[in-house]
């Protein structure tokens, strides 16, 4: 029981993990709040059932696809709404990311009538047996790939020459400009990389879930709990932190009752801002005079 | 040039900006139909509630994602006091304005050192525990059935019960609410919370009380939306948690973007338009929600002063036409 609570706890981890590592990178590359993160998710997944269901190409083609285009929609926010309210006072953003946000709630609303779909399985449906426990092979698949995406983007952000420049952006973003790094196109790449992020956060999720058009908006909560729990201002923070709180929320969820699990991610929540605004793993910063 | 400077403190209370206040007097007389008198009555709550949101957010520079919160502390201790104690309307709308006015010192006081976008986290998730306390504190809220049977609000014997008299109840509230918020603004504590708003650490070094000027704000923020909840609540007659989602603490915070934030008729402007658009488009559905979006985000990145930019603009051009003022003096509206 406690093995079955903590493997859950570390696949909806991951799961949390994808989407605020985009989300807290993002943050920190452009200053602003988008709302729409979780829409993201969402989209990655309803794209991918869309296609497949709608012009019938196999999957193997509708979920790559999903993901470019769902990357190219980030994209799309960032230009739209977070680069022409770049001098807007903070929460001009946070309330212009959720209105698009309920933009494109409202469209997916229009598909899907209030109804949820049940994504195609795109692994075979037979448990994986390990030490007498049964394991639904999607669920592998999500750890599996997770920690592929995790070690391949930390490998990007270190080796390569445009994730150098991003993390540059997000260290500092004037003494980066004055190196040459076009700032703009960065920002719009990293928004970019972030978009891929949570699209395939979606695509994992969607067959072990329902899809709805109220993923997103779960997932922009969850998003945001993780990424006050590991700070803002760190880049390991929301991945140590997504695990901590996925695992925690599927033990009182075990143990307790599943009705408490919110409750519990925004008490975290609370405790943290209040004792420790900067999160777990977040450097704190004071105001410059 | 010291737009706000009066020459005695009565001024403010005959001040032009009443007279299109005043002229609401006679809405009643053109629009008799019920169905539509309801949606006015409802743009006034509204105007009430992000009147709150416009002191904190609007005058003090404290963002607020959680204000509903506000306003269902308020709306449920007006309608459980009604209902289970059987309290006249008076003494519950005394009591939601003073219980919601402690939440407000409760919440101000962890928000004292949280800035930007840690305070907008802080206020979203103090909404989203009201909102779930409402739902799940069975015994005391009635969950998710709501309060039902709330009665109107009745002063004296006279009871509130119409749409009618309840525009006229609204009114005078409303009409107090701008007169203060007025003369908030031109005082000394609205000075020192524009200053406050700009730059927290050069106010500090001026001179003000940064803590007291901040609770301050956050006490009759949460005051004005206990108010208008309480008023919500004998109005409609029935409250559920649903109401007072963090939808609600968005479209409030829309309102006041979209009218203009800090000014005095942003908020009465705000809720006119995003009020009566979700009402009267109805019938539009989805379509409703996504137009509505593009129209949010069209304002912010081209109007971001918000509906009361332009009408001051309107305004100002006017006053220059008339030879009332000069280029340089122009002021908000």
């Amino acid at each position: 029981m406690l093995i079955n609570l903590l493997f859950n706890g570390i696949v909806i981890g991951s799961i949390y993990t994808l989407t605020s590592l985009g989300f807290v990178f993002a943050y920190r590359s452009t200053g602003a709040f988008n709302f729409f993160h979780g829409e993201l998710y969402m989209l990655g997944a309803f794209l991918g059932f869309v296609l497949h269901g709608f012009f019938n190409l196999p999957l193997a083609i509708c979920l790559p696809l999903a993901i470019l285009i769902t990357g190219l929609s980030g994209i799309v926010v960032e230009r739209v709404a977070i680069r022409s309210l770049i001098w807007a006072p903070h929460y001009h953003v946070i309330i212009a990311t959720s209105a698009l946000g309920l933009v494109i709630r409202s469209s997916v609303l229009l598909y899907t009538k209030g109804q949820a779909k049940l994504f195609p399985q795109y692994l075979p449906s037979k448990d994986l047996s390990f030490l007498g426990l049964q394991f639904r092979p999607q669920k592998v698949l999500i750890i599996l790939m997770t920690v592929c995406l995790v070690l391949l983007l930390a490998i990007f952000l270190r080796s390569t020459r445009i994730g150098k420049a991003m993390r540059a952006i997000v260290s500092n973003m004037k003494a980066a400009s004055l190196m040459g790094i076009n700032a703009s196109w960065m920002q719009m790449l990293t928004f970019g990389l972030a978009s891929l992020l949570g699209a395939m956060a979606g695509v994992l999720a969607a067959p072990l879930f329902i899809v709805d058009a109220y993923m997103g908006l779960f997932m922009t909560f969850k998003i945001f709990c993780v990424s006050v729990l590991g700070g803002l201002n760190s880049t390991i923070g929301p991945i140590v932190a997504g695990y901590l709180l996925g695992i925690a929320e599927n033990l009182i969820g075990g143990y307790i009752s599943t009705d408490y699990q919110d409750i519990l991610s925004f008490a975290i929540v609370i405790f943290v801002l209040l004792v420790r605004p900067t999160g777990i793993l977040g450097k704190a910063s004071s105001p410059k005079v | 040039m010291d737009a706000g400077r009066k020459a005695n403190r009565y001024e403010f209370i005959l001040d032009k900006s009443n007279i299109p206040i005043v002229l609401l007097l006679l809405v009643p007389l053109w629009v008799k139909d019920s169905y539509h008198l309801q949606i006015i009555d409802i743009i006034g709550i509204y105007i009430l509630f992000s009147i709150s949101l416009n002191i904190l957010t609007g005058f003090l520079g404290q963002i607020s994602f959680g204000h509903a919160g506000f306003w269902g502390i308020g709306a449920y201790t007006s309608a459980l006091l009604s209902t289970k104690l059987h309290l006249p309307f008076c003494i519950d709308l005394v009591s939601a304005v003073g219980v919601t006015g402690i939440f407000g010192f409760a919440i101000g006081l962890p928000a004292l050192r949280l800035r930007g976008s840690y305070l907008a986290l802080a206020t979203l998730s103090f909404g989203l525990i009201i909102q779930m306390v409402l739902f799940r504190w069975v015994s005391f809220t009635n969950g998710p059935n709501g309060v039902n049977d709330i009665p109107p609000a009745s002063f004296w014997g006279m009871k509130f019960d119409t749409q009618v008299r309840f525009y006229y109840m609204l009114w005078c509230f409303l009409l107090i609410l701008h007169i203060f918020c007025k003369h908030l603004r031109w005082s000394r504590i609205g000075y020192a919370m524009q200053s406050v708003k700009t730059d927290e650490i050069a106010s500090s070094m001026a001179g003000i009380n940064v803590v007291r000027i901040k609770l301050l704000g956050f006490i009759l923020s949460a005051m004005i939306a206990g108010l208008s909840g309480s008023l919500l609540a004998h109005f409609m007659g029935y409250i559920a948690p649903e109401l007072f989602s963090v939808d609600a603490s968005i479209i409030v915070l829309t309102i006041m973007v979209l009218g203009g934030g800090g000014s005095l008729s942003g908020p009465w402007l705000g809720s006119a338009l995003i009020i009566g658009s979700s009402e009267y488009l109805r019938f539009l559905g989805h379509y409703r929600e996504i137009g509505y979006g593009i129209m949010i985000v069209l304002v912010l990145i081209f109007m971001p002063q918000g509906l009361q930019g332009a009408l001051s603009v309107v305004m100002n051009a006017v006053k220059r036409f008339a030879g009332n003022v000069s280029f340089r003096n122009q002021k908000p509206v």
